[in-house]
């Protein structure tokens, strides 16, 4: 009964959805490639495939009806719909070249071709089969009520879809009850099978074909690779660091001490004083570089405080002024607030070494089931997105399926973005 | 006592020339990569190279690639190798040519000037001087089955050997007499089944040898 009914429904939304989604895509489409030539063509194609998009997932969601869930989005490229991204040329191709080879921007466009021709075939079939079964079964009340009546409204024929039938007698009223009862059984079927067939045409335009499973699966083995590459890399920094650093400065401090036990022996006071001041100081070094190593592993105030205070803490460390905007509410996984940290950290050592810029503003935002990590600078741009530090960030973000997005114009500015998903 | 020093860490290489300098060495020159060292060996052709293994441009194993090339192109110019960590495979790559004149420390060695300094003598003058984790690591190697015929005391004194020391080193270091070192050295090569050496560097050239196998 409960999936008859929500089939039913299923069907008689159908045609609204169809209506809306064939008039949008055939306007949208029409009026963008009429306009083509002006420039209001492309943010107008961009604005229906958005449309589109929009209208798609609710009908991701009428599926769910019939097939128990929605019907899962696979969409690869996001679209450029934020204010800052219409300003980075790059940033707009790179996004419009995303959504033209994104196989579900043409999908969705041929469903929503379609939708309309579907949309009416389930409503009409199950806007008939129920009047009409309905119609029948209840042919005796009809009667019954006509012949008691004496309201006088002529209710002798009762209009049932599949043609004009007299109720004049007890024989006709329970004839017509007979046939409604041979159709119900074929009414069910009828829209039992237009919903599956329906849903089914959803499922296959709407959600991931088997291509997509497949590249999911490739993007999945290339991201592991690259996360593990990215450890492996990091755990030769963090070898190079204490080698080069900290390891170094200690046995040239136990090198001062063991020069400066020569002197002492051999009455060299002041020369021995100044041995050990230099291996104190010596100390103090590896000390300031172990305690940044540490850092660079699990920043302590991450997991003390959080990552606001974190960044906070590395824009106050940074070497140009830098502010914060950061617009995130709950708790993220300790996964995603590392990876955010240190893409800020990265950005902004990049910044201080590399940018020549006067400032800097970090963004940390959650958008939706999205952390946005944006950190940007005013300095001179062309930074090497293919360098080690930014390859190393890349494979780190890449690993927890989020995108990382460089955009460094020469003459600035440089903007890092991360977009980690944080369900 | 002439020497050059291969480091690529300016806060070590300043470190250990000065305290060669302050032992009465002359350091002729203090480079910072593999390729350097050669030049300042062909050029100055020192009494020993204290060569660090991690070199720019690989930061692998440079330095003892380096120190090889040296010796090859210079033969039987002593060499001490210096690191921060002892691999028995570099242990070997030194030793393999069989002459004397080569050192392999940990650079925690250099705690102790007057032996890291006795150290870089004893290689320049054509001994060994290996790091006691190294020999640690060869007598490791070796396996318990080919050592166990020895007695302790037998294999202290095989250890100290094995690190380049003199039988007086020897003597000092264990407390007893040279001539018990000496009787304790024909033990032990006889056990090992070592033909008998002449002189200090042949014997430990032997050991080394055999321990590396």
């Amino acid at each position: 009964m409960r999936t008859l009914a929500h089939e039913s429904l299923y069907l008689l939304l159908g045609l609204p959805t169809g209506i809306a989604m064939f008039t949008l895509v055939t306007t949208g489409w029409s009026t963008a490639i009429g306009t083509l030539i002006t420039f209001i063509g492309i943010p107008l194609a961009v604005l229906t495939v958005f449309a589109t998009r929009g209208l798609a997932n609710i009908e991701r969601k009428r599926s769910g009806l019939v097939l128990g869930q929605p019907v899962p989005a696979v969409y690869k490229a996001r679209l450029p719909l934020r204010r800052d991204d219409w300003r980075e040329l790059r940033v707009i191709w790179e996004r419009l070249r995303a959504i033209a080879v994104d196989r579900q921007t043409w999908k969705d466009l041929g469903y929503s071709l379609l939708s309309l021709l579907t949309g009416t075939a389930g409503f009409t079939i199950v806007v008939t089969a129920w009047s009409t079964t309905l119609a029948l079964l209840t042919a005796p009340a009809w009667w019954w009520l006509v012949e008691d009546s004496s309201i006088g409204i002529d209710l002798t024929g009762v209009d049932i879809g599949i043609g004009h039938v007299d109720l004049d007698g007890w024989v006709a009223a329970g004839g017509g009850f007979a046939a409604g009862l041979v159709l119900l059984p074929i009414s069910i079927v009828l829209v039992h099978g237009a919903a599956r067939v329906s849903a089914a045409m959803a499922s296959a335009l709407l959600g991931p074909g088997k291509r997509d499973l497949e590249e999911r699966v490739e993007h999945l083995e290339e991201t592991r690779a690259g996360a593990v590459d990215a450890a492996r890399l990091e755990l030769e920094r963090i070898e190079r660091d204490l080698h080069d650093g900290a390891q170094a400065r200690i046995v040239a401090v136990a090198m001062d001490l063991g020069r400066a036990e020569q002197k002492l022996a051999a009455g060299e006071g002041a020369e021995a004083a100044e041995l050990v001041r230099e291996a104190r100081e010596e100390t103090q070094r590896a000390l300031a570089e172990l305690r940044d190593l540490a850092r660079g592993i699990r920043p302590a105030l991450l997991s003390e405080r959080g990552l606001q205070e974190a960044i906070t803490s590395l824009t106050a460390r940074a070497g140009v002024p830098a502010t914060v905007e950061y617009r995130v509410s709950g708790r993220l996984s300790a996964a995603i607030d590392t990876a955010a940290y240190f893409v800020t950290a990265e950005a902004l050592a990049n910044i201080a070494k590399h940018a020549a810029a006067s400032s800097a503003a970090v963004r940390v935002e959650r958008r939706g089931n999205r952390l946005e990590v944006e950190v940007r600078d005013d300095g001179g741009g062309g930074a090497d997105a293919g360098g080690g530090g930014l390859t190393g960030l890349r494979k780190r973000v890449e690993a927890l399926d989020g995108t990382l997005l460089i955009s460094s114009p020469s003459g600035g500015p440089t903007i890092l973005r991360a977009e980690l998903p944080c369900a | 006592m002439r020497v050059v020093i291969a480091e690529d860490l300016a806060l070590l290489r300043d470190g250990i020339s000065r305290l060669l300098e302050d032992n009465g060495c002359e350091v002729v020159a203090a480079v910072e990569d593999g390729e350097a060292l050669i030049e300042a060996i062909e050029g100055q052709r020192p009494d020993v190279a204290v060569v660090d293994v991690r070199l720019p441009p690989s930061f692998r194993d440079e330095g003892i690639r380096a120190a090889l090339e040296a010796r090859r192109r210079v033969p039987g110019l002593p060499v001490l190798v210096l690191s921060q960590y002892v691999e028995r495979v570099f242990a070997k790559e030194l030793l393999a040519d069989g002459s004397g004149g080569v050192g392999y420390l940990l650079k925690d060695r250099v705690a102790d000037p007057a032996e890291f300094v006795d150290a870089v003598r004893r290689v320049a003058a054509g001994g060994t001087a290996m790091d006691p984790e190294v020999v640690a690591q060869l007598v490791a190697g070796r396996g318990p089955a080919r050592l166990e015929e020895l007695t302790p005391r037998e294999r202290d004194v095989l250890s100290l050997m094995a690190e380049g020391r003199s039988n007086n080193a020897i003597a000092a270091g264990l407390v007893v007499t040279e001539g018990a070192v000496e009787k304790h050295i024909s033990n032990i090569f006889g056990k090992l089944g070592l033909p008998p050496s002449e002189g200090d560097h042949r014997r430990v050239l032997a050991v080394l040898a055999w321990l590396g196998e």
